[in-house]
């Protein structure tokens, strides 16, 4: 429930959603649907004013804002819709896995990081900066640094919606790369080419799953 | 990848390095960062500047006026005297009656003069002695009718001649006589002249009259004879003041033994003395020089004492030793203890909105880096991680802000302070207060920029924000608090020192600064709420014809916090500002014209004898005569013999002493020579209506006028009334009177027309001298200080402007390249910037300026800091700084919406529609 100018807004409402590790879940529907909130709600981003969120078997809804944020920090990966949202300007690739590793307390140097960039097809991209890359190899490292640990939840809203056909291949490819790695993956999106390769489509309509 | 029973995957074991983050990119890198938003540099670091300069000026400005007040009295002080005078008295010398000079009386002395040279070596900034020999006073003999004998003083000094101004003669052994003097007693050059120790009486010399010098006693300011005045220039009492009659040292110490010795007889009275002056070679000296002066003068002091065994200083020989420097030293550490006061809370609440303008920059920082704290926040990164980052980001810009600040300090007291010299003591104390404020702005940024990401994630959408604690109005607490601190502070304005020999000085009442702080930010931040709450009920109603009337009235409507913090911003300093030169420009102007009220005009010239006004100061000086003691209606009256017409033009005078104007009440004089019974104005006790009127023996105006009465006349000396008379009808009174030139203008200037026309100047007095180095001064130096945090808050209302337009850069770039597309032009969009900064800058300006109007029409009766001298408070109403601060916020205004549109105007639709920027 949103508070908006002293009226009510009811964002999601009796949502029953299980999500399975490795796992690719598409959520679907029209804006304002509830797509967003549902992804905020699940990545701890926000917090509902009712019902109950299981991650890795930790109830969220309750938890501390400490542990929420504990759970970030260790379990959660979240992606926004702009590369520019998910990316630091002035880090190379690398350095953004490095701050991943360190959020997620994994040795830097344990050879995941550059594991993670083979997989996702940026092996080469290591010493470049944001800047230097198309806006699919951004979503790409994006999907990199969400996904170090690796976390139990990738959240995606919107991954692809700035992103031209040739290059939405290649960032599914990573988010299916992801799942098969054991991460349950869940993405907002209105792009058919991305409901079309997730192995499930929820689809939502006035805050309720249909 | 490993996985779990449950299917979940695994990962190695999990370390979590607190301290560890910040060897990462976004915190090692954060020193550097913010050189990419050097809008927000900017304003860190103006703030971290605005809010050193008050917290490291305190120390700088009170040793600048501890310096001022040094300087002050060392400028009005005779040099001789702040060196160090000793003082010796001769003895009766075991002369020969035949041949008196004895050459041991020379070598006496001068062995005197040696010892005590070597004493005084050890005192630093001491000069070379002068030696002075003075008789006691002895007669001279006299033309002067019922008067044979004339008291005068011989005297022996050192380098003499090339001081006098010699009017006839060529100088040489002998006798030097005044020009004064020599008229009166007939004397010319060539003839002898027999002095004798007693009236009429033996012995006597006869020496030589060699020149005919200018009298000191008819040149006013003359610094070299400075220690001499007392001897020169005695007031006259019912006794002729003796004259000073100079003569070589073999004459001196040729004179006979009663010429030197004590009373005898019962008729001669008083010693010789023999006086050794050191002057002080450095007026300009600091605080530490004097101090190290005074110890090497307290430590020296036995040894200048030291009595000598030589016959001629006599069996009793005492010797004087003093030096006025430990007395003005210690009066100017008052001033500095007495500024304390009133500087201690302008100091404090400068850093005080500093601090603020630090915690709204930090906030700024949060706002343009909020895609970046978003996404490490939404990453599990805290508040307090990103609070460091802040920090660090930060820390640069406050640093070199510090530095600024600290550096602008000193230039500023330095180049706007009461004098330029700092001792090097403030240096560590300031210092230290730019480190504490350092810390001050670090701790700030630190939880401002904490507090502020504790929204970026884990946000409560769904709970109703209970913003009840928010819409309190904390602000009416510092409106309560206002009237207690009156009560609290009290009316205190004198500061005594724990010696009571170094007088009084005054001080601004605390309450007279703490009090309109308290107001002007009670009532700022209430108007700014009600603002907000106005300007968002007329959200939905707002309607303007015109893109850009439209346009910026939506912007205003939407951001009505923005607005009102803005128009706060500019309202507070402006009101701070104007109060307080409001109350600078009243205090002054009451003191002044206090003390011209009571010189009568800015300067008064007392003449020998009466002269026309030169043409260079016609139009502005008048002719007077005063007699003191005349009676009028039984009450001892100063009269003042005056030209109505020009007497109206020089005069002091302000209509709220009488009620009438000086042309009104002069107006019976022009008519007192057709009336029957001449009309005079009087003040004081005089009472009005027909009375009689004399000066001794004599009759005035014919013995009998009619008095008008007003509460207060210039000139009033002594707690006499005065009584203002027409010149014209006491002409037979004049010879007996004193003559004076009252001019209007500058002391220097004024003397130096009177030099050029030759007047017989004996004495000046000037309005402007009355309350220099008196216990008024270091109120000049508070409101200097006050002048310096006016210049402050400019400076407050300038980077608020910079942030306000930094943090809407992005948005309005945004915007601007959609209206662009709809046909908006360039133009037509900096018209709309410039009503949505025109409105919250004139209503601050406005507001600011009533509130400052408001508080001066409360606290006039206040601004009389001497309130037992007429007149009371005189406000000044200070347009110049008026006029400054509306220039400075239109121009400032202009500016800004010149360099946002410039900015806004390079906005590149591409990467506004990817979002980039």
């Amino acid at each position: 429930m949103y508070h908006l100018d002293g009226s009510e807004v009811g964002a999601v409402r009796g949502v029953d959603l299980d999500l399975a590790p490795g796992t690719f879940t598409a959520l679907v529907g029209p804006s304002g649907s509830g797509k967003s909130t549902l992804l905020r709600l699940l990545a701890c981003v926000d917090r509902p004013d009712g019902g109950s969120i299981e991650i890795n078997g930790v109830e969220t809804a309750t938890l501390s804002r400490r542990g929420r944020r504990r759970l970030r920090r260790r379990r959660i990966g979240y992606m926004f819709q702009a590369p520019a949202d998910n990316l630091l300007g002035y880090l190379t690739v690398r350095q953004h896995l490095r701050l991943a590793a360190q959020l997620r307390g994994v040795r830097p140097r344990d050879g995941q990081a550059e594991a993670l960039l083979e997989r996702l097809g940026l092996g080469d991209r290591g010493r470049h900066l944001p800047k230097q890359l198309s806006g699919g190899e951004q979503q790409r490292v994006g999907i990199a640094f969400a996904s170090l640990g690796p976390p139990v939840l990738l959240v995606a809203d919107e991954p692809t919606g700035q992103l031209d056909h040739t290059t939405v291949d290649s960032v599914l490819d990573g988010f299916l790369a992801m799942a098969e790695a054991g991460v349950a993956v869940v993405v907002a999106t209105h792009d058919p080419a991305v409901w079309r390769r997730a192995q499930r489509v929820v689809r939502m309509r006035d805050g309720v799953i249909e | 990848m490993a996985s779990n029973r449950s299917g979940q995957p695994t990962r190695p074991r999990a370390r979590w390095r607190p301290f560890g983050v910040l060897t990462t990119g976004p915190w090692w890198r954060g020193p550097f960062l913010l050189l990419s938003r050097a809008g927000v540099a900017v304003a860190l670091l103006a703030a971290g500047a605005i809010a050193t300069v008050p917290a490291a000026s305190a120390l700088p400005f009170l040793s600048s006026s501890r310096s001022a007040a040094l300087h002050h009295q060392l400028a009005a002080s005779c040099q001789w005297s702040v060196g160090a005078t000793v003082e010796s008295t001769l003895g009766t010398p075991k002369g020969n009656a035949e041949d008196p000079y004895n050459p041991d009386y020379a070598a006496a002395v001068e062995r005197r003069t040696e010892a005590t040279s070597l004493a005084a070596a050890s005192v630093p900034l001491l000069g070379p002695a002068e030696t002075t020999l003075i008789t006691p006073v002895v007669y001279g003999n006299s033309e002067i009718p019922g008067q044979t004998t004339y008291p005068m003083y011989l005297v022996y000094r050192q380098d003499s001649p090339e001081h006098l101004q010699v009017v006839d003669g060529t100088g040489g052994a002998g006798v030097w006589v005044p020009d004064v003097y020599a008229e009166f007693a007939g004397i010319t050059v060539g003839d002898e002249m027999t002095i004798a120790r007693i009236k009429g009486g033996e012995p006597t010399v006869t020496l030589p009259v060699v020149a005919i010098y200018r009298s000191l006693r008819d040149q006013p300011d003359q610094p070299w004879w400075c220690d001499l005045r007392g001897v020169y220039d005695l007031p006259a009492g019912n006794n002729p003041a003796p004259e000073t009659l100079f003569i070589d040292e073999p004459a001196f110490l040729s004179l006979p033994s009663e010429f030197l010795g004590p009373s005898f007889g019962g008729v001669g009275s008083g010693t010789a003395r023999h006086r050794i002056a050191f002057p002080l070679t450095d007026l300009g000296l600091d605080i530490d020089q004097a101090r190290r002066m005074v110890d090497g003068f307290n430590a020296a002091r036995p040894a200048l004492a030291e009595p000598t065994d030589d016959d001629i200083y006599g069996q009793d020989n005492g010797v004087f030793v003093s030096s006025s420097m430990p007395s003005i030293t210690g009066r100017a550490d008052l001033v500095r203890a007495s500024l304390l006061h009133p500087v201690a809370p302008i100091a404090a609440t400068g850093a005080l909105v500093g601090l603020v303008v630090v915690g709204a920059a930090a906030a700024y920082w949060v706002r343009r880096r909020q895609r970046e704290l978003t996404m490490l926040a939404a990453r599990g990164v805290g508040a307090g991680a990103l609070a460091v980052k802040g920090v660090l980001e930060a820390a640069p810009a406050l640093l070199v802000g510090t530095i600024a600040g600290w550096a602008g300090a000193w230039f500023l007291v330095s180049r706007a302070g009461p004098d330029p010299v700092i001792s090097a003591e403030a240096a560590p104390g300031a210092a230290i207060a730019a480190a504490v404020t350092l810390a001050l702005e670090i701790a700030v940024v630190l939880v401002v920029s904490g507090l502020t990401s504790r929204g970026l994630a884990d946000q409560v959408r769904a709970r109703r924000h209970i913003r009840v604690l928010r819409l309190l109005p904390y602000e009416v607490l510092l409106l309560v608090a206002a009237p207690l601190a009156w009560g609290w502070l009290g009316d205190e304005r004198k500061s005594v020192g724990t010696d009571p020999a170094l007088g009084v000085v005054v001080h601004v009442p605390g309450r007279l600064l703490v009090v309109p702080i308290l107001v002007v930010g009670g009532l700022t931040i209430l108007v700014a709420r009600f603002t907000v709450l106005v300007l968002r009920s007329r959200r939905a109603t707002s309607t303007s014809s015109g893109a850009a009337r439209f346009l910026a009235g939506r912007r205003i409507t939407r951001q009505a916090v923005l607005v009102a913090l803005l128009a706060s911003a500019t309202s507070m300093p402006v009101a701070l500002a104007s109060f307080g030169s409001t109350v600078t420009d009243s205090v002054r102007t009451t003191i002044a014209d206090e003390a011209r009220l009571y010189a009568g005009t800015d300067v008064v010239l007392t003449l020998r004898s009466p002269a026309e006004i030169p043409p260079s100061l016609a139009g502005r000086a008048t002719s007077v005569v005063r007699w003191g003691s005349a009676r009028l209606g039984g009450v001892v009256t100063d009269l003042l013999g005056v030209d109505p017409d020009t007497f109206e033009r020089v005069a002091y005078w302000n209509t709220s002493l009488g009620g009438e104007s000086m042309h009104d009440l002069l107006a019976p004089l022009r008519a007192g020579s057709q009336s029957q019974i001449p009309t005079i104005v009087a003040s004081g006790k005089v009472p009005a209506g027909v009375q009689k009127a004399n000066w001794g023996s004599r009759d005035v105006l014919g013995g009998t006028v009619r008095v008008v009465n007003t509460p207060a006349l210039p000139a009033q000396y002594g707690g006499y009334p005065v009584a203002l008379v027409p010149l014209s009808g006491t002409t037979d009174l004049a010879s007996y009177g004193q003559a004076q030139l009252w001019v209007r203008g500058e002391r220097s200037e004024v003397l130096a027309a009177a030099a050029a026309a030759n007047l017989p100047v004996t004495r000046v007095l000037a309005a402007a001298d009355l309350y220099a180095n008196t216990l008024w001064e270091p109120l000049t130096y508070t409101f200097d200080y006050l002048t310096a945090l006016s210049l402050l808050t400019g400076v407050v209302t300038l980077v608020g402007l910079l942030l306000y337009l930094e943090s809407q850069a992005p948005q309005r770039r945004r915007a601007f390249v959609l209206l662009r597309r709809m046909g908006m032009s360039p133009g037509s969009h900096r018209r709309a910037l410039l009503g949505e900064l025109a409105l919250p800058l004139l209503g601050g300006l406005v507001g600011g300026i009533a509130v400052a109007a408001g508080l001066t029409a409360a606290l006039q009766s206040t601004f009389d800091i001497n309130p037992d001298t007429l007149p009371d408070t005189v406000i000044a109403v200070p347009y110049n700084v008026l006029g400054a601060i509306c220039t400075m916020t239109v121009v400032v205004g202009l500016a800004a919406v010149i360099y946002a549109q410039s900015r806004i105007g390079r906005a590149n639709p591409s990467e506004v529609l990817r979002d980039t920027i």
